[in-house]
């Protein structure tokens, strides 16, 4: 193989090996189900791939937070408790995972390796490796291009592959991407101008077929000095379900609940399992105090988390990739998802 | 790496009943280096673990100047508390920490220190009491007022003997409902204030409480000119993780286990939601 | 749904995108519900109770211990004498088994399931009237309507689908009448909200029918209006509507012209209005609103009752309810019998058969044992120290469920039974969309699916039945349900289902005009219904009346299983009225006492103008006493449901 950041594979050769990868390692990648929807579960062999999606409603946060996670068991049979942590996580590969998604584990990072390293986090993160497929399409909810978060990114993949048609284009993003590639021998070519091109073209294609339903900066701006009318979020707050989805499917909502469950009077496990600020009971207290009694209260807190200045200067960028999940899930049916909230925030009071 | 949920574990050296509902626990680290090693400042907190029953966050409620051991106050209300509470000494239970920031200590040295705790408000502040105590003479005036719903909701009893008896601090009490062997001040805590005379200039003032007495008294200061750096308290929210992972003490964009439980008037008054 | 599964784990929830109805969305149930699949505390063994306590056994043993315990029973006191409780959670199979056990095995009349407590007179008026026991219209049906009526239901508390679509149509500009004695924070996305006392929708709704006729509002062609005036709408006059429900003339008028001028009219209602004495009259006078408007059998109109659970329509069809047999059918009819009896192969109990209420009233007397059936009793009857007492009285209790519910653990057998996430079979929703589900794992530990387990307990009893799959079960009940005819298993396996009856020409199925052609229906009789049950009087001021806001539980058995939901439990409050809260000098946050005839709880107070003067809206809780253990168990007599919407009530001081 050559030497260089971009290079080009023939589709049919990659997938050969991938096939072969699949044998040996744990590939993830997207399949259909029996119902027509697309997942992303470990494949065992290409007959199981898809590439008919542009993206899974489940978030792929959960290959590196699962809804469910141990963090460690624990064991009281003696005297001294004995706690045992987790199983270790084995090395995969995610595949076919879109930039908004790889946008979204950079968020991620960020904050799970911040103050206190998540370790459990970054053990999932070390041991996958990251091919990525930029989309040549978006679907009807997408806004990646509001958000940096695609349709393809400089950063944050291992791999970055662009489906030419008979070629992927492949940016090498990290030594643990360009080793992949010459572990399994890839007969890659430096990428040449008319791959750039057809790259670029590609790109941009895609990118005009995205309606831009988020201009984000407005709403950011009343939202960090207090300017939204209460009245708005009163009637945001009216239109609320409380059901979670949109902090669900999100791939930058990370809150999370940590419970013991014991399996009987000696031993268990403790877990976190995802949680939603969307819902009363995050913050209510012991003493049943809850600040966040309303759902009004809770929708301005999540916007705030989203699009606020201070959050954004602590996170490098807003806490929205433009994955379009939020408008699929919202039980308030485009009313509540971020790319409505946006423009009502934008439009009220003109 | 270790992973920042997985606690070390503590045994219960001692047990004092304070009130019908609140006990102190003496803990110690189970491993010896960690027992000799660990260490903490006023303010901060620690998740301690019932393992079946979960885990919750407790200030430490002892002077980080006595080696070894550490004490929280605990008040049993819900699953996790009520558990502590039928320990016995020698069971063991999990311990994450030292987590949070602190009370500032040394940056208030030479100043006059006022102390305004409510019921089981008064925990958290001993840990900054005690260690203050021990090098009195670098501050100036020191009051500490301290405030319960009955005689018998008061916590650390005979300490506050010791404390009415020190001639060098002004130690006050007062309760809301007396019972017939009272015979100190009858009312809410901030009624204390006449009783002393406070150079707002010179003083730094510490509030802990229930949050509608934190409310009040931050009130009562600032009428009475203090400057809004020189009210410290601590923010209340529901914490499961303590390391400003999970979302839950999120206020604004501050999350009160990593960038509190300490917080200014100056700060608290910035933050979007109270 | 789609359930993740990791090693015979599952770990998650997530939506699906290709499905008709939820497109892609779940509530707060559907995102957090399958925590309590791995829930510590499932059941995974049969118990027995020794020596008042229970204790784990092998299924034959629990099995043969019942069998025996049922046999004793019935000999000493007749066949009669023992009670079955359905579940409108399981799948149809499995009450479709339940239902022939009961009859044709164990040969008792007596079998019911909860459907009774909220819309047993919502299916009893639309067989009346109708021929069928179901909505008239589909949720498709909110989408289309001209305008929409929301009767007696917090729509998006209770059926989050249903409460979406509704939401939208009403920021589409679709006129929504609301009429609840408690606002809600989207009543303002309304067209109209009336808030009316506790107890008088009759009134209203027959008040808004004779404005509409007055003004000659009803639909073109419509027949036998004669009926309506003579008897006795005169009296329905705006004056005595504002004097009853505490409405204005002019709100009555703007109601009757947004309903009656509307091109179709949908109407969506709940327990608020089927709960009380007047519960089957409220359904007829609905049923007379509808007809009149020209809205049943209409794209957009029609009749749709928010049902309780994933299956309660799906047990009506099935045959638990005490008063029809599978397919709705009337036992009553000798034809209906005869059909059951031959395709049973045993003769059918004779008499007529107690409601769930009736039972739990009967306890002692005429019922001395009960075998109930994934439902909590304990905390969904009404009158819980009457309910606990009357458990107390049996010779017999045999419960089935996931959990130790307080009701299992008063029980003499318990029989651990599947969650819905290990089970297959079909479930029919409350627009009679039948759907199949998938087992995610296998039952738990030693927990079978009540499919199984009601095979097992016949074959215990001696009953020969072939062993059968959920398909083949499925297809026996064809032969005896004919409107669940002409539906395959597999088109029941796509996302979505099918909406019985499936005929192929008529896409959307609304019912009406598919199955009754001519068969318009007629008016029903305008009654100035019962009163109230249990007038305010000295002693007891307040009508207290109760409701299930979200993160309120009815039974509670799922949710306080799931650690996120039952994080969900908020405080236990009652409502007050502001200009009462003055007279009494109460505060929000202070502890108060409600107290009725029947038991009392400890409440926080809510300070509000969402509920009427000298009303108490008091949510379904379970901390600081139970809700239900306040209200009254009288039954409206021609449903058999308990009037446990309303009662009088008063207020201490704590």
């Amino acid at each position: 193989m050559q030497d260089g950041t971009r290079v080009v594979v023939s589709k049919q050769a990659f997938l050969e090996i991938l096939s072969q990868c699949m044998k040996k390692k744990t590939v993830i990648g997207p399949t259909k189900l029996a119902d027509g929807s697309v997942t992303f579960e470990p494949l065992r062999s290409l007959r199981k791939l898809t590439f008919d999606y542009v993206n899974d409603l489940d978030p792929l946060k959960r290959f590196f937070m699962p809804q469910r996670e141990e963090l460690f068991a624990y064991d009281l049979t003696d005297d001294k408790p004995r706690l045992m942590p987790p199983p270790a996580v084995k090395p995969r590969i995610l595949f076919g995972i879109r930039s908004c998604d790889v946008q979204g584990l950079a968020h991620m990072d960020g904050f799970f390796r911040g103050a206190f390293d998540d370790t459990l986090y970054s053990a999932r993160r070390q041991n996958t490796l990251i091919i990525s497929l930029a989309c040549n399409q978006p679907n009807e909810s997408c806004f990646c291009i509001c958000c940096n978060g695609g349709p393809w990114l400089e950063s944050g993949f291992d791999l970055q592959l662009t489906d030419l048609g008979s070629e992927f284009f492949i940016d090498i993003g990290s030594p643990a991407g360009r080793s992949f590639l010459q572990e399994w021998a890839m007969p890659a070519s430096k990428a040449q101008r008319r791959h750039e091109d057809r790259r670029r073209e590609l790109m941009e294609a895609c990118d005009r077929q995205m309606l831009p339903t988020a201009y984000l900066a407005k709403a950011c701006i009343q939202i960090t000095n207090n300017r939204v009318r209460e009245e708005l979020w009163e009637e945001m707050g009216a239109e609320c379900f409380s059901c979670g989805g949109c902090t669900h499917v999100c791939p930058c909502c990370t809150c999370f609940d940590v419970v013991d469950c014991p399996q009987n009077a000696r031993q268990g496990t403790r877990i976190r399992c995802w949680d939603s600020c969307q819902y009363a009971g995050f913050t209510r207290e012991a003493s049943g105090h809850n600040p966040r009694l309303r759902a009004k209260e809770r929708v301005k807190r999540r916007f705030y988390h989203k699009l606020s200045y201070p959050y954004i200067q602590q996170d490098g960028h807003p806490g929205c990739v433009g994955c379009g999940r939020c408008i699929t899930v919202c039980e308030a049916f485009g009313l509540l998802d971020i790319s409505a909230v946006v423009k009502r925030l934008r439009r009220d009071g003109q | 790496m270790e992973n920042i949920y997985l606690p070390d574990l503590a045994v219960v050296d001692k047990i004092t009943d304070e009130t019908s509902d609140i006990k102190t626990f003496t803990l110690s680290f189970a491993s010896r280096t960690l027992k000799h090693s660990f260490s903490f400042k006023p303010g901060q907190f620690v998740e301690a673990s019932i393992f079946g029953a979960g885990e919750a966050p407790f200030g430490f409620a002892s002077n980080p100047n006595r080696p070894q051991q550490f004490d929280i106050t605990v008040r049993a209300i819900g699953a996790v508390t009520r558990a502590m509470h039928q320990l016995t000494p020698g069971a063991y239970l999990g311990i994450r920490g030292p987590l949070g920031n602190c009370f500032p200590l040394e940056e208030v040295k030479g100043q006059d220190i006022l102390f305004v705790a409510g019921g089981i408000g008064l925990p958290p502040l001993k840990s900054l009491i005690e260690p203050m105590l021990d090098c009195r003479k670098e501050f100036g005036q020191f009051f500490i007022l301290y405030g319960a719903r009955t005689p018998a909701d008061r916590v650390y009893k005979p300490l506050l003997q010791a404390w009415s008896e020190r001639q060098d601090i002004t130690f006050l009490q007062t309760v809301d409902t007396p019972d017939p062997g009272w015979n100190g001040p009858v009312g809410v805590v901030t009624t204390l204030f006449e009783k002393i005379h406070l150079d707002v200039n010179r003083t730094v003032a510490f509030t802990c409480g229930p949050p509608v007495m934190i409310r009040f008294v931050i009130q009562e200061l600032l009428a009475k000119g203090f400057a809004e750096d020189r009210i410290i308290s601590t923010l209340e929210r529901y914490m499961k993780c303590g390391v400003g992972k999970c979302g839950h003490c999120a206020i604004g964009h501050k999350y009160i286990c990593v960038d509190g439980p300490v917080f200014s008037w100056r700060q608290i008054k910035r933050l979007p939601e109270r | 749904m789609l359930l993740e599964v990791n090693q015979g784990v599952v770990l998650a929830s997530a939506p699906q995108k290709s499905h008709p109805v939820s497109r892609g969305t779940l509530c707060i149930k559907g995102w957090n519900g399958h925590q309590i699949i791995h829930h510590p505390r499932r059941l995974t063994q049969p118990l027995i109770k020794n020596n008042g306590r229970l204790a784990p056994v092998s299924w034959k043993k629990a099995l043969a211990f019942a069998v025996q315990k049922i046999a004793a029973l019935q000999d000493t006191h007749g066949r009669a004498s023992l009670g079955v409780v359905g579940s409108v959670k399981t799948t149809n199979e499995a009450a479709y088994l339940l239902g022939r056990l009961a009859r044709s095995v164990l040969q008792t009349p007596h079998l019911d399931i909860p459907v009774r407590y909220d819309h047993a007179p919502s299916l009893r008026v639309l067989k009346e009237q109708s021929g069928y026991g179901c909505a008239t219209a589909a949720l498709a049906d909110i989408d289309k309507a001209g305008a929409i009526l929301v009767i007696g239901a917090d729509a998006k508390a209770q059926q989050a689908r249903a409460g979406s679509l509704l939401l939208q149509a009403a920021k589409r500009g679709v006129p929504v009448v609301e009429i609840d004695p408690r606002r809600h924070e989207h009543s303002r996305f309304f067209r109209l909200y009336l808030q009316l006392h506790p107890g008088t929708d009759l009134a209203l709704i027959n008040g808004v029918i004779r404005v509409i006729l007055a003004e000659g509002w009803q639909a073109p062609g419509i027949t036998g209006l004669a009926r309506l005036r003579e008897d006795g709408l005169e009296r329905f006059t705006p004056d005595y509507v504002e004097s009853v429900c505490g409405i204005p003339h002019d709100k009555v008028m703007e109601a009757a012209a947004v309903i009656g001028k509307a091109s179709s009219l949908l109407i969506l209602f709940g327990s608020g209005i089927t709960q009380q004495a007047n519960g089957t009259a409220n359904i007829r006078a609905l049923w007379n609103l509808a007809l009149l408007t020209g809205s049943l059998g209409r794209e957009g109109g029609g009749i749709l009752p928010l049902l309780g659970s994933n299956n309660s329509q799906g047990a009506v069809d099935s045959g638990l309810m005490s008063e029809w047999g599978p397919g709705q059918r009337d036992l009553r009819e000798p034809a209906a019998r005869r059909a059951l009896e031959s395709a049973w192969g045993a003769p059918l109990p004779t008499g007529p058969g107690l409601t769930l209420q009736e039972m739990l009233n009967h306890a002692g007397g005429a019922i001395r044992g009960l075998y109930v059936t994934g439902e909590n009793l304990l905390w969904s009857a009404p009158d819980s120290h009457a309910a606990a007492a009357a458990l107390d009285k049996l010779d017999f209790l045999m419960v089935q469920d996931c959990f130790l519910t307080e009701t299992a653990a008063q029980a003499d057998v318990v029989l651990p039974a599947a969650t819905f996430a290990e089970q297959e079979g079909t479930y029919t929703s409350l627009e009679r969309r039948i759907q199949r589900v998938r087992p995610a794992i296998a039952p738990l530990g030693n927990s079978r699916t009540d499919l199984e387990i009601t095979q097992m307990l016949a074959d215990a009893l001696g009953a020969t039945w072939p062993v059968q799959t959920p398909e083949e079960v499925f297809m026996e009940m064809q032969t005896l349900i004919p409107c669940y005819g002409g539906i395959s298993w597999n088109a029941l396996g796509q996302p979505g289902g099918l909406i019985w009856p499936a005929h192929k020409d008529d896409e959307n199925c609304r019912l009406y005009r598919k199955l009754l052609g001519e068969r318009q229906g007629a008016f029903t009789e305008v009654t100035a219904g019962a009163p109230f049950g249990e007038e305010p009087d000295d002693d007891f001021p307040f009508t207290l009346f109760t409701g299930r806001p979200l993160f309120h539980r009815r039974s509670g058995t799922l949710v306080t299983r799931s650690f996120t939901l039952d994080k969900e439990d908020p405080v236990a409050t009652v409502e007050v009225n502001t200009d009462d809260a003055k007279d009494f000098k109460l505060r929000s946050g202070w502890t108060v006492r409600i107290k009725t005839r029947r038991g009392e709880v400890r409440r926080s107070v809510v300070v509000t103008r969402d509920v009427p003067r000298h009303t108490l809206f008091l949510p379904i809780h379970h901390k600081d006493g139970l809700t239900q253990s306040l209200m009254p168990s009288t039954l409206e007599p021609e449903s058999g449901i308990p009037q446990m919407k309303l009662c009088a009530a008063k207020l201490e001081m704590v």
